[in-house]
């Protein structure tokens, strides 16, 4: 079949599509679920902007065929935010200074919530070897390990309000 | 300051969080390839992959079939429908009239017809109704081609007959000459000579989003809209037009969020015109944007230099005179800046040193590699590169200490203004202080008993010092960095101020900035302003965000705007108030007498502006608006009889020290600690000015280490992705130690000097400095770049010859 | 960036999908993690006309500990190969080779199979499992059959596996004491080798060496076992004298290819380096005194 049937949420809503099997998951959030702030910034997966979670754990989204999206459940940006504000990790990007151009930020954020889920209390040399594969051509990624060990005490004080 | 200009600074200088966040962090943040307009069509393009050839036919026959396919043309189309590429930067093809710089351009039309001249030249272009079936239908043009030998030599190129250009008589597109003083005298007579030849790689900025353009023709409007991720939204309308030879159309360029630019967005492109061409012929939206792959070839490099120093010193290390010859690797002759580079380079090899004598000879040179153009610290990264590395071969050679030999050199704190040998104007500066700050803040003391002591193990670390003048905020005759910026502002009815700004929003929280500056000068909430950028309907500014400009001229002519508007309230309030409009201050958005009684708010002179007019003065017009212009202090347009001529208004500086252990077994250099001391002037936003520090220091590694653009015999370009095109990670960024001096800009209202280039143009030269030191057991020089640890590898190689050290 | 058409399916069983390799061995392409297929597809290096997508078929993916040493399946991510108790006790040079590939997100979804089947010549679990003398396992419709690792790298990209085979699993032997390292030098931490190195040591009661493989990655157009390592270091207490020896003909014994980015020379040299130094790192885990 050249045409896949998918049923999948993203950001705890559920979507269904039909799309060709060659679809990139990226291009699915994308495009057809029209949730842009997840961006394309390489084509060898190298860069991490597109970095999105998936079933749980952080991927490249556009290493991932839309077809795999079945059954998943997707977490995107986009789903970040609650009905009582920002994220402690968004709220920490923003105190820390840690997104210039913004292009890359989505997949730092992302790869933040992944990480620090299994790494309640990273080290700086942890955080940095989970973020080795997000590049960021603005910032020189100083202030984004600075915004997750905020983020990590900022959750660690009130585990309630930890993201995705 | 009077009570004309704002008394209490409640938000210049705070670590205001950045405005442009919000967006960013939900996600919501508009880019160039998140705009969907209805019936938006794609275009891909079809990609030489021959660095010189002539195409012998292009047959689109193939793709016209494939489906979902709307229109394909090649180069003889667009040739017989378009006028080449408008000669950005200038706005003519003689721009100067001095006998230097001596300046050439050619004829490329947005799709080439007989010829391509790098890998990556566009042959063909497809429209299709999705991205999906476009590159399906790419793949199906068929293009023919005759190879035809490749030069990729610069130096060569300058006297090899085969000619990149047929009606040049040789491949140099650009010269330029000066001569000040008996340089080759002096230098016969000097105590000692330091010359060298150092070869400077070929890198690139990649930011994090490519280039991308979308346009879309509006025939009854006669409106052409064309959304571009650019930094110079508007030079545009004018290059677009001329290119497509369209003066009926309206155009309106409009530059949403831009995910980074670093010089690569500056230029003249030939999709900026073919993209506007398939939307006027197809009337339907098109978008293209590019891979990362075709961003390889397709956007601009920049930094490759072949440049030769000799520099004369005194016994005691005083430079005598300095000759230069510079040879730029232009690849193809594209509009998009490269030109200056030989210029920028050659004018400012002495930097921050005394220099009275100086010759120099600089060329741009042209070859079958993408273009290059310009790049963070343009030109200067290279400048500054070579004159740091002979002076710590001059103290070497003088048995000197390396920060001492500067300082007896530095243009010293009361010689300011300073005019250079080559006639540009120095504003103001502490150069020794800031080294010596620096030098002592590294504790370079105890870092050499770690030194000795490593050296014990059989380790090898070393401290390197650099120092870097960095001169901004340009301009250039007859052409659209025309030295000035403008911003307009309005208070509406109810008080709240809308800033227009030519600059465009990449990153450098110029929203932010500019809001803590207006909210200053009109003593208001910064939540109660809002900044516009990039939108040539809304403002017809000439130039855009390059060179740090912003610091210089924005934020001057949104002082003086908002200045304008200030005077205008406070005379209504004082006529409202009875009493004199010079007594009146504004702050918290409500404007005062001494008294602390007397007062009416912002919002209350604002409804009167507009509404109550009866109540305003005699004889003035309503409303609340300021649209000033600001243009470059300390600068010329023309050259003198000499060639000297002041192209750069502001001069930021910075010392950087470096301490490093350099792996002997495999070249790696470990940073250790990393130091800097930088002198921006005032500071809008001190935690922008350290992130924005931060990332060129980063950009800065890549390119001393990580980041080399590496073509072969036959131009074929080895990395073109982003798996072989190492830009730094996570791992590869040391913790930074940021400090400070603050000397304003004297010429400005604000006296901001701009901290957005500067850090990219350490690394280089202060870890070439390092390793140079760590290295001094074997007496090794560092010369060329990058250091790559097979390079660095090979210095000690060489030096060794097998012996003991490459100790693994 | 996007890859051509092709047809997809996504069985549910490994019969279904060694059914499907064997009805149409010439175009089906199988999709592991498919960190290594999206690039090839997204720059159009490949333009397969089937991929069968083998993340739903169960019991190829686990981590066991067995007497005779550990079993994983082919479609076990590096992530968990990296992160697995076992693994880190039982064959703790196998999941320092998982945690220098790529990056994290790429390991969340990269798996053993996929990444050995790839057979890049610098990938990094080839050199591994030559080192460990592993074992693996191919199933077909006609059976299973076991392949000892170092007959699997046939070439370039190329594996010993036949056109309807798939792997499923990797046996690493038990040894009764061993030490390994992987050593793994790149221009930036988790890209491909310049030149990596998986030394594996078996100690007898006195610490001296009984055995020792050295693998080679990004070394030659497939992992290269050096060979006469057991004869060089055997009897040994890997003094520094000998490891010399052994990385000097590790060097000697190999012809790296020239590349524009990395020159032949350097690699060779750092096969040298870096040898020395994964033996060196082996004996000081072993706590063995030369």
């Amino acid at each position: 079949m050249k045409s896949v049937h998918i049923e999948t949420t993203i950001n705890g809503k559920p979507y269904t599509f039909d799309v060709p099997a060659r679809l990139l998951l990226v291009d699915l959030i994308r495009d057809k679920a029209g949730l842009t702030g997840t961006h394309v910034a390489c084509d060898t997966g190298n860069c991490g902007a597109c970095t999105t979670i998936f079933n749980g754990v952080s991927v490249k989204s556009c290493q991932v065929l839309a077809a795999r999206a079945d059954g998943a459940t997707i977490g995107t940006v986009e789903g970040l935010r609650t009905a009582n504000g920002l994220d402690p990790i968004q709220e920490a990007f923003w105190d820390c200074d840690a997104a210039e151009c913004g292009f890359c930020t989505s997949g730092m954020l992302m790869t933040a919530v992944a990480f620090l889920a299994d790494n309640p209390d990273p080290s700086e040399d942890e955080i940095r070897s989970a973020f080795k594969g997000n590049l960021c051509r603005c910032t020189g990624y100083l202030n984004i390990i600075k915004a997750v060990q905020r983020a990590a005490a900022l959750r660690r004080a009130s585990p309630a309000r930890s993201g995705a | 300051m009077s009570s004309r200009e704002s008394n209490r600074r409640k938000y210049v200088g705070q670590e205001v969080r950045r405005k442009e966040s919000a967006d960013a962090l939900v996600g919501g943040a508009e880019y160039l390839s998140d705009i969907r307009l209805p019936r938006m069509a794609y275009a891909g393009l079809v990609r030489s992959p021959y660095a010189h050839a002539r195409i012998k036919n292009v047959d689109l026959s193939g793709a016209r079939n494939s489906p979902g396919v709307i229109a394909v043309y090649s180069g003889d189309d667009l040739k017989r429908a378009t006028n080449p590429l408008a000669p950005f930067p200038f706005t003519a093809q003689q721009p100067y009239s001095s006998k230097y710089p001596k300046l050439r351009f050619a004829d490329h039309y947005c799709l080439a017809t007989d010829k391509v001249r790098h890998v990556g030249e566009a042959v063909a272009v497809v429209v299709a109704e999705d991205r999906y079936r476009c590159a399906d239908a790419v793949q199906e043009v068929r293009a023919d081609y005759e190879p035809l030998p490749v030069m990729v030599d610069a130096e060569k190129a300058m006297t090899h007959p085969q000619k990149i250009y047929e009606d040049w008589d040789n491949n140099i597109q650009y010269e330029y000459r000066f001569s000040e003083g008996p340089v080759a005298e002096l230098l016969r007579k000097s105590h000692a000579v330091v010359k060298e030849t150092f070869n400077l790689h070929r890198y690139t900025g990649t930011p994090m989003e490519g280039r991308g353009v979308i346009a879309d023709f509006n025939r009854p409007k006669n409106l052409l809209t064309v959304w571009d991720s650019t930094q110079i939204p508007h030079a545009l309308p004018n290059l677009i037009l001329e290119s497509l030879g369209r003066e009926d159309v309206k155009i309106r360029v409009v530059c949403p969020r831009i995910g980074g630019g670093f010089g690569i967005k500056w230029g003249f492109h030939s999709e900026e015109v073919l993209i506007p061409w398939l939307s006027l012929t197809l009337e339907r939206p098109i978008a293209w944007w590019e891979t990362r792959s075709e961003h390889m070839v397709a956007s601009h490099h920049s930094r490759e230099q072949k440049i030769t120093v000799e520099a004369g010193f005194s016994a005691s290390g005083e430079i005598t005179a300095i000759k230069g010859r510079v040879i730029v690797d232009l690849g193809v002759a594209y509009p998009c800046g490269g030109t200056s580079l030989a210029f920028v380079t050659a004018n400012f090899i002495p930097g921050p040193y005394r220099v009275s004598n100086y010759e120099a000879e600089a060329y741009g040179v042209v070859t079958n590699k993408s273009a290059s153009g310009v790049l963070r610290a343009n030109g200067k990264v290279e400048s500054n590169y070579v004159m740091e590395r002979i002076m710590d071969l001059a103290a070497r050679r003088l048995n000197l200490d390396r920060a001492e030999i500067r300082r007896r050199n530095f243009v010293p704190p009361d010689a300011f203004p300073y005019t250079c040998v080559t006639g540009s104007i120095y504003d103001s500066g502490r150069y020794g202080e800031c080294l010596t700050k620096a030098v002592e803040l590294a504790g370079v003391s105890s870092l050499r008993e770690d030194i000795a002591k490593a050296a014990r193990e059989g380790r090898y670390r070393g401290i390197g010092i650099g120092f870097m003048l960095e001169p901004l905020s340009s301009l250039r005759p007859n052409a659209y960095n025309s030295g000035y910026e403008t911003a307009q502002i309005r208070v509406d009815q109810v008080g709240k101020a809308w800033i227009v700004s030519g600059d465009v929003n990449m990153g450098q929280a110029h929203q932010t900035t500019l809001s803590q500056i207006v909210a200053d000068e009109l003593g208001i909430d910064i939540n109660d302003i809002e900044v516009f950028e990039g939108d040539t309907a809304l403002l017809s500014s000439n130039s855009g965000s390059y060179a740090c400009r912003f610091s210089t001229v924005t934020t001057s002519a949104a002082i003086m705007a908002a200045r304008t508007i200030r005077e205008k309230m406070l005379k209504i309030a004082g006529h409202l108030l009875q009493v004199d409009a010079d007594r009146l201050d504004i702050m918290g958005g409500i404007i005062s007498a001494p008294d602390g009684k007397t007062s009416i708010t912002v919002k209350e002179v604002a409804n009167i502006a507009y509404y109550s007019v009866n109540r305003l003065p005699k004889g003035m017009e309503p409303g609340l608006f300021g649209h000033r212009f600001f243009f470059n202090p300390n600068t010329s347009f023309t050259a003198d009889e000499k060639g000297r001529s002041a192209n750069f208004s502001t001069y930021p500086y910075a010392a950087h020290v470096a301490y490093v252990e350099v792996d002997p077994g495999t070249g790696q250099i470990k940073i250790l600690k990393y130091v800097t001391v930088d002198d921006c002037g005032n500071q809008v936003n001190p935690m922008v000015v350290r992130t924005q520090l931060t990332g060129g220091i980063a950009c800065g590694i890549g390119g001393a280490i990580y980041e080399e653009l590496v073509y072969d015999e036959d131009g074929q370009l080895a990395n073109s992705n982003f798996s072989s095109y190492l830009i730094p990670s996570m791992l590869e960024m040391p913790n930074l130690e940021l400090h400070h001096m603050i000397t304003p800009m004297p010429f400005t209202p604000g006296g901001f000097k701009g901290a957005g280039e500067i850090g990219a143009i350490g690394p280089s030269l202060t870890l070439a400095s390092a390793v140079e030191d760590a290295l001094t057991p074997l007496g090794i020089k560092v010369i060329d770049l990058p250091l790559k640890p097979e390079k660095v590898w090979r210095l000690i190689h060489e030096a060794t010859k097998g012996g003991k050290a490459g100790a693994t | 960036m996007i890859p051509s058409e092709f047809e997809y399916v996504r069985p549910n069983s490994l019969d279904e999908v060694l059914a499907l390799m064997h009805e149409r061995p010439d175009d089906c392409r199988v999709m592991a993690g498919g960190q290594s297929l999206l690039p090839m597809l997204k720059l159009r290096i490949i333009q397969p006309t089937l991929i069968v997508d083998l993340s739903k078929i169960l019991g190829v993916s686990s981590i066991a500990v067995t007497p005779n040493g550990i079993e994983v399946g082919a479609m076990a991510t590096e992530r968990a190969i990296e992160l697995s108790g076992d693994v880190r006790q039982k064959c703790p040079m196998l999941a320092e080779t998982a945690s220098v590939i790529a990056d994290p997100h790429i390991r969340n979804l990269g798996t053993i199979g996929g990444s050995l089947c790839f057979a890049d010549p610098r990938g990094d679990l080839p050199a591994c499992i030559l080192a460990l003398d592993a074992t693996l396992t191919a199933a077909s419709t006609t059976g299973t059959r076991t392949i000892p690792a170092t007959e699997f790298f046939v070439g370039p990209f190329t594996t010993a596996l036949r056109e309807d085979e798939l792997l499923v699993g990797i046996s690493v032997p038990a040894k009764s004491s061993r030490t390994g390292a992987y050593l793994k030098l790149s221009k930036r931490a988790g890209d491909f080798a310049v030149v990596a190195v998986a030394a594996d040591i078996e100690w007898d009661r006195d610490r001296v060496c009984r055995a020792a493989r050295v693998a080679l990655c990004a070394a030659g157009p497939v992992p290269i076992v050096v060979r006469g390592m057991t004869e060089l270091l055997g009897g040994s207490r890997l003094d520094d004298k000998k490891i010399e020896e052994a990385a000097r003909h590790a060097s000697d014994s190999t012809e790296p290819f020239e590349d524009p980015l990395v020159s032949a020379d350097y690699r060779s040299a750092m096969i040298h380096t870096m040898v020395t130094r994964a033996l060196r790192l082996t004996r000081e885990r072993a706590g063995v005194n030369p």
